[in-house]
């Protein structure tokens, strides 16, 4: 790279005001993935407190039988949130936020691939968030169980708006997790050191990749059933309501399909955590490194085939029971590699007994009892036994706080010194681990026992005589230890941050590239990135730090105002691209706003708001893209210690090639799910074949295929014109893109408005209108991207070299084809297959 | 520090894709056996009988059989050589996991078609 030399300071003061966040109002436009993944971190946390307290609440009541502290209806908001609060405001933002903030320091990058990106999907997590927080307060918190079962939670069995402030507020933070994961699926196979190939990745960063890719699968089918019990609730459909042809079972099929792995979404990153803390504190490497990775991808395919263990009391057949509990038990064996790989790495090495180190230990407790109960759990007839009954609840804890807070708090104190620069002066954090540990297992080992003695789940008071009184007791009370450990927790880090020393640059003489840097982290992370050649960069190379500080690496100098990092090959991690970084702005949080008025709009059933939100957020979103880019082919240029490279809008496998991509897959996702609703009413619901069926109708059929298929093929006719050069044709094809899936979105439209009977009295008709309402939606979303690519192509942002726009859109096209087109095959087929 | 390489744009993801292909088939095969097995149940294929047992039952063993039997050869492909070219040891070693895990998940998971009742 040309230019002089320069200090590792005057490199800061370059590097700095380009990549960090504005003061004042500005923080509201921050991007910088510091920020946003910090914001991540506090803000689970707070929500993680307002959990606690529900469930010192949930402890106060069942101290003692026939408890006048809470009456049933306060007692029912208090467990729901309680759920709701941990799984969705607590873990995924927080395993999410660890990402954001981790991922880049520990990969040598900049930033993540899409900044913008988290921030909307932070500012949707708030939003979300609050609104389940300001109900509660109001009195009408969600109370119908974190899984909100149907019918309990339909219309007639939940008038009140209490069920859609569930379904609203969950939605949106869905949302959020969504694009979270799209973000961080993106960044950790796109964005790292040169070099650093998938065989040098930190372990954290494998398990926060199959993480992410589960989010993206696991996600989507309870957005998919969310957005139907809200139809529901609101428009009188009958996807659930077994009296009009639906299933309220079909809606446990949907929850499960995303809250089974959701538990291993969970627990995945904090086995990431103990993977990078253990060989650390250790001092050694791990045990199995290649084991351990396929051991974490194999958990996340498994993971995907437990659902239905959730379901073994609802009546299914012997052997769909057999399946599920098969594939319950099987589950164990990955789960035991891994654990088997951490116990190898402290044996091969001289472990410290650190405070990381006891939370580690207190997980391999915690964490293998509750294992062991799984696997009895996973045992039909024992299931059957303690289903519903406080043995679950023990067994879901010991999972669920061994696997994922006692790992978290070891994370936390591992890298307070890297976030703060400080170290602890006290010794707050050890007396808080035994509060944590011993109050822990006094408030959930006995929930072994009640259950065991029969004492129901959500109950909210329970007879003397029942024998349950005592282990209630001891339970609360070791709630309340609990309680004054994580307190204690908080005045600890608190303290660290007001009062602690300066830490050293790597305290724990750790290998990672997080630790080759100040602390706390400078905005930009790294001054020059380094250049990898293994596992551990910095006990290669001890005096990496300095020499990245002094602009040694790659893109080691200012470049105007680009805010740049590189992009590598996936798998061997050489350098392709350079990636151009936005800033800070507004628009994240512009669009969040329109965003969540079409939720609130939803909720206060104010369509014209939501609607309006729809409109403004369509239009930010568009502002969003169209400043994305560039006017002119620059073509390779010096990027640093002997690389060149061109800027990411002339490369074929942008960030933005793999963003659509990922996205597009947790849209299959909630696809595939909505075919499987049809699949299983069709064949499982009561009350079918349906009163009326759609009349098949050739013209609409054909038309709509004509209109969706035609579309895709001129979008790809005009990105195969573009990249060889031939320019004069482009924005002609690039409109008749446009007018076919128009026209197909029509013919789609056409079904529920004309040909189909009315959605609200069958749930045949309610499943073909949301099948054509979803080819509809999409057709009109690749319409508009066509029409987008045409202002683009005019402007001058796409040229022979620069055809990302038209590759993501022909994307969109595709997906708009395949799903059209088969919606309509679905829609026009099954009333012929199942006619007379 | 070490020389970085500018890659040409390789099939990356294809073989990032390769490396999960067995517990990509397993996904498959557990999905087919637990749809079939509600199909069979829907349209009553457990009554119609065949070969000393019901209809149902044989089609799901047969299923079973046929996904056993490409993840051996899975297994026996991937024993000898990479399944695309770009696949780096790691990979190659967790395609092989994958693929060993995929067919032990199958066997394992898929048993129920041999000893239980498919609509009881």
């Amino acid at each position: 790279m040309s230019g002089g030399r320069v200090t590792a300071l005057g490199l800061h003061k370059q590097l700095d005001p380009l990549f960090r966040t504005p003061s004042g109002w500005g923080r509201l436009a921050a991007t910088n993935h510091t920020d946003i993944g910090k914001r991540f971190l506090v803000t689970s946390f707070v929500f993680f407190l307002i959990g606690g307290v529900l469930a010192m609440l949930i402890r106060a009541q069942l101290a003692t039988p026939h408890s006048g502290f809470a009456g049933p209806a306060a007692y029912n908001q208090f467990f729901t949130m309680h759920g709701t609060v941990m799984m969705f405001l607590f873990a995924i933002p927080a395993l999410e936020g660890l990402a954001i903030y981790m991922m880049p320091k520990m990969l040598g990058a900049r930033d993540m691939a899409f900044p913008r990106l988290g921030a909307y999907a932070y500012w949707c997590y708030l939003s979300g968030g609050s609104i389940l927080i300001v109900a509660m307060l109001l009195g009408l918190a969600p109370d119908t169980g974190w899984f909100m079962y149907t019918p309990l939670s339909s219309q007639p069995y939940s008038p009140g708006i209490n069920a859609d402030v569930w379904l609203i507020g969950v939605t949106f933070v869905e949302v959020s997790s969504i694009a979270g994961a799209v973000e961080i699926a993106v960044s950790i196979l796109k964005l790292r050191a040169p070099g650093m190939s998938l065989s040098r990745m930190p372990l954290l960063a494998w398990y926060l990749l199959v993480a992410v890719f589960m989010i993206l699968i696991g996600f989507p089918p309870l957005v998919l059933g969310s957005v139907m019990l809200e139809i529901e609730r609101a428009f009188g459909w009958a996807f659930f309501d077994p009296a009009r042809g639906g299933d309220s079972i079909l809606w446990q099929h949907l929850f499960w399909l995303f809250g089974h792995p959701e538990v291993y979404i969970i627990f995945l990153p904090a086995a990431g955590i103990l993977s990078t803390l253990i060989p650390v504190l250790c001092r050694t490497t791990i045990v199995g490194y290649g084991w351990v990775v396929a051991a974490a991808i194999s958990l996340g395919f498994l993971s995907f085939g437990l659902w239905v263990h959730h379901m073994f009391t609802t009546g299914i057949p012997h052997m769909g029971l057999a399946f599920f509990s098969a594939a319950s038990t099987l589950v164990a064996v990955p789960t035991a590699i891994q654990i088997f790989a951490w116990l190898a790495t402290m044996v091969q090495g001289r472990p410290q007994l650190r405070l990381p180190m006891l939370y580690i230990l207190g997980f391999f407790a915690i964490f293998v009892l509750g294992g062991l109960s799984g696997v009895m759990v996973a045992v039909v007839p024992f299931n059957w036994q303690v289903h519903d009954t406080h043995f679950i609840v023990a067994h879901l804890h010991y999972v669920l706080v061994g696997g994922f807070v006692f790992p978290l708090l070891a994370g936390l104190y591992y890298w307070l010194p890297l976030v703060s620069g400080r170290r602890r002066l006290f010794r707050l954090g050890e007396v808080a681990f035994w509060l944590n540990f011993i109050g822990f297992n006094l408030t959930f080992f006995q929930m072994h026992l009640t259950g065991l003695l029969g004492m129901p789940r959500r109950v909210y008071t329970y007879p003397a005589e029942m024998g349950w009184t005592g282990l209630n007791l001891v339970s609360s009370i070791g709630g309340f230890l609990s309680a004054i450990g994580f307190a204690l927790v908080l005045v600890d880090v608190v303290l660290q941050f007001l009062s602690g020393e300066k830490a050293r640059r790597n305290p724990w003489n750790a290998g990672t590239l997080e630790w080759a840097g100040p602390k706390p982290p400078p905005s930009y992370n790294f001054a020059s990135l380094p250049l990898v050649t293994g596992r551990d960069p910095l006990q290669a190379d001890p005096d990496l730090a300095v020499r990245l500080a002094r602009g040694e690496g790659a893109l080691g100098r200012r470049r105007g105002e680009r805010r740049e990092t590189i992009g590598v090959d996936m798998v061997s991690g050489a350098a392709e691209q350079v990636v151009l970084l936005p800033g800070p702005t507004f628009l994240p949080l512009f669009a969040a706003l329109p965003t969540g008025a079409f939720f609130l709009g939803i909720l206060l059933k104010q369509y014209l708001l939501s609607l309006a939100g729809v409109a403004v957020a369509l239009v930010l979103f568009l502002v969003w893209a169209w400043n994305n880019g560039q006017r002119q082919d620059e073509g390779a240029q010096d990027a640093g210690a002997g690389l060149v490279l061109p800027p990411h809008p002339e490369v074929r496998e942008a960030p933005g090639h793999w963003g659509s991509l990922f996205t597009l897959t947790a849209d299959a996702s909630l696809f595939g799910s909505l075919l499987f609703g049809y699949a299983y009413l069709w064949t499982i619901a009561p009350g079918w074949p349906p009163p009326a069926l759609l009349e098949p109708n050739s013209a609409n059929l054909a038309l709509g295929l004509l209109g969706v298929i035609g579309g895709w093929a001129a979008m790809r006719r005009a990105t195969l014109a573009m990249s060889a050069g031939r320019t004069a044709s482009v924005s002609g094809t690039l409109l008749a893109a446009a007018a076919g899936q128009i026209f197909g979105g029509v013919m789609l439209a056409l079904v529920p408005l004309w040909l189909a009977p009315p959605p609200s009295g069958h749930a045949y008709a309610s499943v073909t209108a949301l099948l054509a309402a979803y080819g509809a939606f999409h057709c009109a979303v690749a319409a508009i991207m066509a029409l987008f690519c045409w202002a683009r192509v005019k402007r001058g942002f796409v040229s022979p070299a620069r055809t990302l726009d038209l590759r993501v859109t022909l994307h969109w096209q595709a997906w708009a084809a395949f799903a059209g087109s088969l919606a309509l095959l679905v829609i026009h087929g099954a009333p012929w297959v199942a006619g007379p | 520090m070490g020389r970085g390489t500018v890659s040409a744009p390789a099939a990356t993801a294809r073989a990032l894709l390769a490396s999960t292909t067995g517990w990509i088939v397993w996904a498959v095969a557990f999905s087919v056996l637990y749809g079939v097995q509600g199909l069979s149940c829907a349209y009553r294929w457990n009554t119609i009988g065949v070969a000393g047992t019901s209809l149902a039952q044989v089609l799901l063993c047969a299923i079973w059989l046929a996904f056993i039997a490409v993840l051996g050869w899975l297994c026996w492909r991937l024993g000898g050589a990479a399944l695309v070219p770009g696949m780096t040891r790691l990979l190659r070693f967790v395609a092989l996991v994958s693929a060993i895990g995929g067919l032990v998940a199958t066997v394992w998971t898929g048993i129920p078609v041999v000893f239980t009742s498919v609509c009881l």
